[in-house]
């Protein structure tokens, strides 16, 4: 004797967000069933395992035909095939596109492509996310980057719109398209200490300071001209030199970042130069964060006493953007 | 009424990609009605095609009109191939054919496929103008309208109610059709539908005519069934009550009819209706037990099938059992004929005269009705019923369905005539249904017998208000119907009477079953519950007559085991009256499903029930601490049941009971051998006080078990309750949350030497387990209740047992609640109507409405079914306009982009700063083409939510328009069942296609709701094997706008018109 069919639909699609979730996670139904037996859940309606089986399972094939709509969100609100609550719809879009930090951490300015598909697996031993979660994950990132690499405007707007995420998660979404755009490197040794959220925050930085939005554009949108230009001050900060060893080192790295932005190659440098040229010296010296916020703040405004600077703006532009990254960086 | 039908199709959207190549579709449209068929143009490369075409007009006859369904098909064009379907729309155009329904049909329907479900969504506008012409002798009966809601339709008012109507066409079923081989699947699957849509129509056209004769303007009540006779052809049947409906104007408040609108508390306004029942010397009323000819077999002559096995029978006996030492009542003053000398007596007999010869005259006076306008019914006598088994042949001649005509035409002459032995002259709560297995088929029906009031009856006389108040005395309307309606000198069968615990003044039985809605004027005490006898019964595999024989001689049997088991459980609940009684026969080749469900309820008016008592045959044959132990259980069971449904009946003084009660102490009792054991009877009195007991006796191992079945029966965990009716007693305070829902489960048993008793678990088991996941699903919406829980059974194949469930969890307050039932137990005795006086009579529609008020007031009532209908639909049409123009600019972009990578001058910089901007502020413009699709709908969601319900209406909600019939008949296909999940995911996103289609009907019709969904058919078969898959279905209901019961009538109109036109802009554009 075998259950051989057990479906259940409502006219107004029922969705418990306990389940959902375990879904995201890549669970088995078997182990959802578990999770929520041990969540307890059984005493609230003196159901029986059988009971949670049969629910976890439709829930399970709910969320299965939902994904298809979850993968383009706009239709999910004009489809007819599930009547979902407005309120319910948003919950579904943000859940499936949300994703465990550490996971990102380890793809963030990798190129989406099948080749790092395949490592998923390693990945998913690694930070102990699920393969299957890590594929969907990694999948969320190639749809979204697909769709917007073509688009113009404002990188996070358009996330928006498109996927109707919260506007959090679409900042999240733009750094993570900002980073594989640009294929930042992010995985060397020495930048293993910085989290996907501060890489975010940089990437924000990046993205509303130095590129008009689209992500295509984005290179050339940094700004050559100015950056061209930066160079030309090498000689003429030469003046502040002179107050401390480490600070005609330091100086001279950022401005060396500034100028190697112009080329696309070493744009992708541009998180390690930033550690290897400043925070790490900083560091070993021991400055406090408040001693780099100083440091910086004056370093860019001096700039402004130098009359022969003609690059105020620029100046201003790229010493605002490396400050705020810097700031953010500068942790254990 | 020749009539000019005009369908514009103006875009599709989310079509599936049809060209690998290029990802993309040619997408035309073929609309066809009859035989005229036009076409769009090709709209190349596109998944969201607008085509915007003109309007294809089809000049036709109203019988087409009536009998065809529009047909649109939308196919990928294909310059060297044949052209690819996608799939087809199917639009019954019926609800434009009356004036006060839909006058457009405007908006997005799937698109479905039979083989791949729905592929994408197009968007139609459909008219339709009517010509007068009055032929005498048309064949058309425009402007009949049709409800499947089994009571007056809440904007409506009933002047007269006509009948009984019913009709039936026949046809050869395509699938078996020797074409069907060589044809695909898709194919024949789209002739079945096709076919069957005619067929529905034309059945539809037919009743009406029928209608027509009879002077009426409406079926309400409509049930239409299909049986899928294999080999011998497909039958579609209909039954319904013909009725003169009269529109309420909008602006009033509902009127008396809505006293049957469930939302009014049963008991809370049992008085504002000038019922004028009572009284009636010569009815006083009783048990369920149908009457019946003793004989339980009867071999109906029929002439054309072979054998014709006709074992129908009485389905609900009180107790079956032969000796209820039931003696003489003493007769009192008030025996049959004798009017007990009031002077309205000679008026009344007068009138019931009348009635009695107007209904004689008709040949059927059923009613399909189930809650009837107060004071309606007079008296019930309890539940008729007749099956017969038949064999099916060939349908020679389809034209001609005489066959199952006459079949049906018996079956009914016997319901007629066991009503008439119980001393009624109508049946109401009528319906038929069949069960087919091969060649044998089992055809049922069943109602209440019941006294009907005249002033429906009559012409001439059409108020209900107020009119016959003056010769009738108003007597108590909470117990009238409870009254015996048959002689208690001549019983139909052996039953128990007492006086009246209401009234005192005539006899009423110790127990009720009925198929209708409790009365909304009925006194309850607690809460009403689900209440399922289920029972499985082996029979061996045979042939032809052999078979039918086995099955007629199983019948008897199986309603007697059923009945049984739902006295015991009724008893167990400590209740006395069953309400929406439904027993379902089931056949299949090696065994015989029944299941019979109906609400449990206290009435005030009827006895207090007995305990249950258990007694061994002999003493010392099981150890009598044993006995004592199931005892004991049993009690503890009644006991806490008593507790859970709050039954805490007026107590009544035993003395106060009126002096001639006949047996103060007998007992009714059942026996599980025939052995004649009745004196051995250990003389346990474990009965309830003095109350009379049902004894079970134990004799075997058999009786144990079925004790202990009796027990598992898990009551509903505490925030739930159930019920298979319209309303569910003791509670009425409902809140908005609404939530409809179907369930199907289907279990192999693998276990090939399976006993009765085993067979019997399993089902018990399947059924309970069933409702655990609905109370386990929806306990979010705690504190709800599962309402007019419908459960169908079916046998597939050989051991294959499926259950089918559709029903509707609704919220309540529960504060209220607890109130209410706390001033219940006031309304006692004779006091009852005075108290309820506090309603004025008179004023009896506003009574009604402001209680509906107050209680949609107090529940808070709901934002949720109070959605905007403006938000509907999305304006495509400009939207492409729009679009059209971005697009040249996107694509001159798009060229830049691609080009420039590092290079690009400063100058395309900033070109694409000054888009960017206007992109922000214009949030339609998306980058591609491809993703046309649209982000804009977030927000205002642009699908209009549709609510459906399998009750009459929707809690916190008035209805205001019904826009038509929906019934619709599906069929899905896979030939790939294991990539679609399985069965259960191929049924999964089937049912939910369903939902899409019948939500996306009423949409287009301006709708929001479908009330009376039922989900009449739901044959699935299939074969793992061959990773194939069939699922057919079919559902029905009533299209309607509603709107809150808070809104004022300004803004109902505002909605109303806002919606329709809002989605006629919507696709005009």
């Amino acid at each position: 004797m075998s259950v051989e069919l057990d479906v259940f639909v409502g006219n107004t699609t029922i969705m418990d967000e306990e389940v959902y979730q375990l879904w995201l996670d890549g669970y088995t139904v078997n182990d959802a069933v578990k999770v929520r037996m041990e969540g307890g859940v059984m005493d609230e309606c003196e159901a029986s395992k059988d009971v949670l089986l049969s629910d976890t399972m439709d829930q399970y094939r709910t969320f299965q035909m939902c994904e298809r709509l979850l993968h383009s969100p706009a239709k999910l609100a004009n489809q007819l095939l599930f009547q979902i609550p407005p309120h319910r719809q948003i919950m579904l879009i943000e859940r499936y596109y949300a994703f465990d930090d550490t996971f990102v951490r380890e793809v963030l300015g990798k190129k989406l492509s099948k080749g790092t598909k395949k490592d998923l697996d390693d990945i998913s031993a690694k930070t102990s996310v699920t393969l299957k979660s890590c594929r969907r994950q990694f999948d969320n990132f190639k749809r979204v980057f697909k769709v917007v690499e073509e688009l113009k405007g404002p990188l996070v707007e358009n996330i928006r719109q498109h996927f109707l995420l919260s506007d959090k998660l679409a900042r999240d979404y733009a750094a993570i398209v900002f980073f594989a755009n640009n294929r930042f490197e992010t995985g060397k040794r020495k930048l293993q200490y910085l989290s996907f959220q501060d890489f975010a925050f940089c990437a924000g930085q990046l993205i509303s300071n130095w590129t008009v939005g689209a992500v295509d554009n984005m290179v050339e949108d940094m700004d050559e001209h100015a950056f061209q230009t930066l160079p030309s001050l090498r000689g003429k900060t030469k003046v502040f030199i002179e107050m401390e060893g480490s600070f005609k080192n330091l100086s001279r790295g950022l401005i060396n970042i500034a100028a190697k932005l112009t080329n696309t190659k070493d744009v992708r440098d541009f998180f390690i130069d930033l550690v290897e040229k400043f925070i790490e010296p900083c560091r070993s010296d021991r400055w406090s964060a408040a001693d780099m916020k100083l440091y910086l703040t004056h370093y860019t405004n001096s700039a402004h006493i130098l009359d022969t600077f003609k690059h105020q703006v620029v100046w201003d532009r790229y010493m605002g953007v490396v400050k705020s990254c810097i700031f953010k960086m500068y942790h254990d | 009424m020749p009539g000019k039908l005009k369908a514009k199709i103006v875009a599709g959207r989310h079509l599936p990609v049809m060209d690998r190549a290029s990802d993309l579709t040619d997408a035309f449209v073929e609309v066809k009605f009859g035989n005229t068929t036009f076409k769009t143009d090709v709209c190349p490369k596109s998944l969201n095609p607008q085509w915007n075409s003109e309007w294809f007009k089809f000049e036709v006859d109203d019988e087409d009109l009536q009998d065809e369904p529009l047909q649109i098909t939308v196919l990928d064009h294909d310059t060297y191939s044949a052209n690819d379907a996608i799939g087809k729309v199917y639009i019954d155009i019926d609800p434009l054919l009356y004036s006060e329904a839909a006058s457009v049909i405007s908006g997005w329907f799937p698109i479905y496929d039979t083989i791949h479900g729905i592929r994408g969504e197009i968007n139609v506008i459909v008219k339709v103008e009517l010509f007068n012409d009055l032929n005498r002798f048309r064949q058309s009966s425009c402007g009949v309208k049709f409800f499947c809601t089994t009571c007056i339709p809440q904007c409506y008012r009933a002047t007269l109610v006509h009948g009984f109507v019913e009709e039936l066409v026949v046809n050869e079923d395509p699938e078996y059709q020797w074409i069907d081989r060589i044809r695909t699947p898709r194919a024949s699957n789209e002739a079945r539908q096709r076919l069957i849509s005619l067929m529905s129509g034309e059945l539809q056209r037919k009743i009406g005519l029928k209608v027509l004769e009879m002077g009426g303007n409406a079926v309400v009540g409509y049930l239409q069934c299909f049986d899928l006779e294999g080999e011998s052809g497909l039958v579609v049947r209909a039954i319904g009550t013909a009725c003169t409906l009269d529109k309420l104007s909008s602006g009033s408040a509902p009127n008396t009819n809505t006293h049957m609108h469930p939302n009014t508390a049963p008991a809370s306004n049992a008085c504002n209706s000038p019922s004028k029942d009572g009284k009636e010397p010569v009815f006083v009323e009783d048990l369920p037990s149908s009457s019946g000819p003793p004989t339980p077999f009867r071999a109906l002559p029929t002439s054309s099938s072979p054998p014709p096995f006709s074992p129908s029978k009485p389905c609900s006996r009180q107790s079956s059992s032969s000796d209820t030492d039931l003696s003489l009542t003493p007769k009192t003053g008030m025996g049959s004929g004798g009017s007990a000398g009031k002077e309205a007596g000679p008026l009344r007999t007068l009138l019931r005269q009348q009635t009695q010869t107007a209904l004689e005259q008709r040949e059927f006076p059923f009613f399909t009705l189930t809650s009837f306008p107060p004071g309606f019914l007079l008296h019930v006598g309890g539940v008729v019923s007749a099956r017969s088994v038949k064999l099916l042949d060939r349908i020679h001649n389809p034209d001609e369905p005489e066959t199952r005509d006459a079949w049906w035409e018996e079956i009914r002459q016997e319901i007629k005539s066991h009503a008439r032995a119980l001393g009624c002259h109508a049946v109401v709560g009528y319906s038929e249904s069949t069960s087919i297995c091969e060649e044998v088929c089992i055809l049922s029906a069943s109602g209440t017998a019941a006294i009907l009031n005249p002033r429906y009856m009559r012409e001439g006389c059409l108020d209900i208000g107020c009119t016959d108040h003056r010769f009738e005395e108003p007597s108590p309307p909470n117990c009238g119907f409870c009254h015996i309606p048959y002689d208690e000198l001549n019983m139909p069968f052996p039953a128990q009477l007492t006086y009246c615990y209401h009234c005192r003044r005539q006899k009423v039985p110790d127990v009720l079953f009925t198929t209708i809605d409790l009365p909304s004027e009925a006194a309850v005490a607690g809460k009403g519950c689900l209440i399922q006898a289920r029972l499985c019964r082996l029979k061996k595999k045979a042939q032809g007559e052999a078979n039918a024989t086995a099955i007629s001689n199983l019948l008897p049997f199986m309603e007697y085991e059923l009945h049984t088991q739902l006295m015991n459980k009724l008893k167990l609940r400590s209740m006395n009256a069953l309400f929406g009684l439904h027993i379902q026969i089931s056949v299949g080749e090696n065994m015989l499903l029944g299941l019979a469900s109906a609400t449990g309820v206290y009435l005030t008016a009827l006895p207090a029930p007995g305990g249950i008592q258990i007694a061994g045959k002999t003493p010392g044959d099981l150890s009598s601490e044993h006995i004592s132990s199931i005892q004991k259980r049993i009690n503890d069971t009644i006991a806490v049941n008593k507790e859970l449904y709050q039954i805490n009946p007026p107590e009544l003084a035993e003395e106060g009971v009126g002096s001639p009660i006949p047996e103060p102490r007998h007992r009714s009792r059942l026996f599980r051998s025939h052995s004649e054991s009745s004196d051995e009877l250990s003389e346990l009195d474990l009965s309830h006080g003095k109350k009379d007991a049902f004894v079970l006796e134990i004799d075997d191992t058999d009786a144990v078990e079925d004790i202990h079945s009796l027990l598992i029966d898990a009551p509903p965990p505490t925030g739930f309750y159930s019920c298979n009716t319209e309303n569910m007693p003791g509670i009425s305070n409902w809140t908005s949350g609404v939530q409809m829902f179907t369930s199907v489960r289907v279990l192999r048993l693998s276990n090939a030497n399976l006993t009765n008793q085993g067979l019997n678990k399993i089902f018990t088991d399947l059924c309970e387990n069933l409702l655990k996941s609905f109370y386990f699903k929806l306990r979010s919406m705690i504190p709800c209740c599962l309402c007019h829980l419908n459960f169908t059974v079916a046998v597939p194949e050989e051991e294959l047992i499926q259950v089918t469930v559709t029903a509707v969890a609704m919220t309540y307050d529960k504060e209220q609640t607890q109130e209410k039932t706390a001033e219940k137990p006031i309304n006692k005795g004779s006091l009852e109507a005075e108290e309820q006086l506090q309603f004025p009579l008179e004023l009896c529609a506003d009574s009604s409405s402001s209680n509906i008020q107050t209680a949609s007031k107090i529940s808070g009532v709901g934002e949720s079914t109070n959605m905007s209908p403006r938000a509907a639909s999305v304006d495509y049409g400009s939207f492409a306009d729009r679009c059209s123009t971005w697009l040249e600019l996107l694509r001159l972009k798009a060229h830049t982009i691609r080009r420039g990578s590092v290079k690009t001058s400063r100058r395309t910089q900033s070109l694409a700063h000054s888009v960017s901007s206007l992109e922000r502020c214009s949030p339609l413009q998306e980058g591609r083409s491809r993703s046309l699709r649209s982000s804009r709908s977030f927000g205002g969601s642009s699908v209009t939510v549709v609510k459906m319900t399998p009750l009459s209406f929707l809690p916190g909600t008035r209805i205001i328009k019904y826009l038509g019939i929906i019934n619709m008949f599906f069929i899905r296909e896979t030939t790939s069942l294991r990539e679609e999940g399985g069965v259960s995911g191929f049924l999964h996103s089937f049912i939910a296609e369903v939902f899409a289609m019948v939500r996306a009907h009423v949409a287009a019709l301006g709708g929001n709701a479908v009330v009376s969904y039922s989900m009449k058919e739901c044959v699935f078969m299939e074969n793992p094997n061959k990773n194939q898959a069939q699922c057919l279905i079919n559902v029905s209901g009533d299209a309607v706008i509603c709107i809150s019961e808070t809104d004022q009538e300004s803004s109902a109109s505002t909605a109303n018109t806002g919606q329709t036109g809002g989605s006629e802009t919507d696709g005009a554009t």
